[in-house]
């Protein structure tokens, strides 16, 4: 410690370097520190790298009601952050109201799919079972109860239409997605087509009624004798298909989920 | 009396004084790990320690990817080309030498990634003998010490041993992003991470029988 010690020493007063030769004798120290501690560490540790940058794929799973292709706006959007998730497309009022209007609906949507690396994708749709409570208590179950539903692919959403219905069931379970085959990137989109159509006249059944032209009602009076009514010229007849106070009930929706392979 | 800019030099000058002299107590120090000698006036010993690389080679081992369509490479780069999946496990190779020179020299190998460690990501390694027979494994993240008898104990001694490390990765979890932005940008995890480094690190103490 002793010989590191300047020889020299400033005095006070008199003989005191220039500022420039302090500032190169403190510089000229930090060198000499950070080259000794170099040097000194390198001795005795070393490194290399064993790999360069490691990647790994994505995965996407999504759901797209109407044609994205189309340019037209997504009317519902559903996507999958895990593999557990259930994806759902949901009928909303208005397409419950087409359907009772009219007795048709046709709905196209996209399956987006996206699996890089090794891993495949399979996917299934399942359609909504509806109890019997709600078949004949809910405005749901009267409209869709009753429907015929058909769920097939189409070659984009705009091609969905009734006339397209194919004679023979689709499979709707395990569908392939993308392979399990390796590439860096895979993506694909695959459009289907859900159908339904129901009578616009009859009992929740589906089944078309047969009307008689003369009706007769029979009930007590507000005295509390029997009393009863006949179809005259002046009859009016009124129906109330569905009663305002009709809960809405559960929610149509088509559920799909999927499957990383293998 | 001197002015203010004065004293300032001056206590600059005493600091840089100190530093010096504290960092060549604590260079002195790093010295004599590897010496046997007491004095504090010891002399620094020219122990060397190196570790080269040699051929390298990756393999996707995923039991449920059958053996035909699995992915090899025989380089770092083919394998930052290649695109992990779920599920995958992958296989490193990397022959090693390692040089070890000088007193009583032992060393420990050890693994890390550069970086972050990837989230659901696990991993070990093995150091095996240029002959295949197993030395030792650890998780990665840790270290394995070389066995005796490839340390150098005295300073006229020098070690040079050919190893084979391997590396196991199994990658997982899935990393989702929105399949209909080609744009998205996974929310989650980054799906590239730094790679691994290996170390060969001076340890003090009985090195492995």
């Amino acid at each position: 410690m002793t010989a590191l010690t300047p020889r020299s020493r400033p005095r006070r007063g008199a003989g005191r370097r220039s500022t420039p030769v302090r500032l190169a004798g403190l510089a000229l120290g930090v060198a000499l520190v950070t080259g000794l501690a170099g040097s000194a560490q390198a001795l005795w540790s070393d490194q290399a790298e064993l790999t360069g940058q490691l990647n790994q794929g994505l995965v996407g799973f999504a759901v797209t009601r109407q044609d994205q292709a189309t340019a037209v706006a997504v009317e519902d959007k559903a996507v999958a952050e895990q593999e557990s998730d259930a994806l759902t497309l949901t009928l909303n009022q208005d397409d419950l109201e087409t359907l009772a209007h009219s007795g048709q609906l046709a709905i196209g949507f996209d399956v987006w799919l996206r699996a890089d690396g090794a891993a495949g994708l399979d996917y299934s749709i399942a359609v909504p079972s509806l109890s019997t409570d709600t078949i004949t208590s809910t405005f749901t179950g009267l409209i869709m109860g009753p429907a015929q539903v058909n769920i097939f692919p189409v070659d984009s959403p705009a091609s969905c239409t009734l006339d397209q219905r194919p004679t023979d069931p689709v499979g709707l379970s395990g569908i392939e997605g993308l392979p399990a085959t390796y590439a860096p990137v895979k993506t694909a989109v695959q459009s289907w087509c859900l159908t339904a159509t129901r009578s616009t006249g009859g009992d929740p059944s589906g089944n078309q009624s047969v009307y008689s032209t003369t009706v007769s009602a029979r009930g007590t009076d507000t005295y509390g004798f029997p009393a009863s009514s006949e179809q005259t010229d002046d009859s009016k007849w009124w129906v109330n298909l569905i009663d305002g106070d009709i809960p809405w009930g559960p929610a149509w929706q088509l559920t799909v989920t999927h499957q990383l392979t293998p | 009396m001197p002015g203010p800019v004065a004293r300032l030099w001056r206590g600059l000058w005493r600091g840089g004084l100190l530093a010096l002299t504290l960092a060549l107590a604590s260079a002195l120090a790093w010295g004599l790990w590897s010496s046997e000698a007491e004095s504090a006036n010891g002399i620094i010993t020219a122990g060397d320690l190196d570790l080269e690389l040699g051929p390298f080679s990756w393999a996707q081992t995923t039991d449920s990817v059958q053996t035909a369509e699995r992915q090899t490479g025989a380089s770092p780069d083919s394998l930052a080309d290649f695109v992990a999946a779920a599920g995958d496990q992958i296989e490193i190779q990397q022959e090693i030498t390692t040089f070890l020179s000088g007193d009583n020299l032992e060393a420990e190998l050890s693994l890390w990634w550069n970086g972050a460690t990837p989230s659901g990501w696990s991993g070990a390694f093995q150091l095996r003998t240029a002959a295949g027979e197993l030395v030792g494994q650890a998780e990665i993240g840790q270290s394995l010490a070389l066995p005796a008898w490839a340390v150098a104990t005295t300073a006229d001694d020098s070690s040079e041993t050919g190893w084979t490390v391997q590396v196991e990765l199994v990658i997982d979890p899935p990393v989702y992003i929105d399949p209909t932005n080609p744009t998205a940008v996974p929310t989650a995890d980054p799906t590239a991470w730094g790679g691994l480094i290996l170390s060969l690190n001076q340890v003090r103490g009985q090195a492995a029988p």
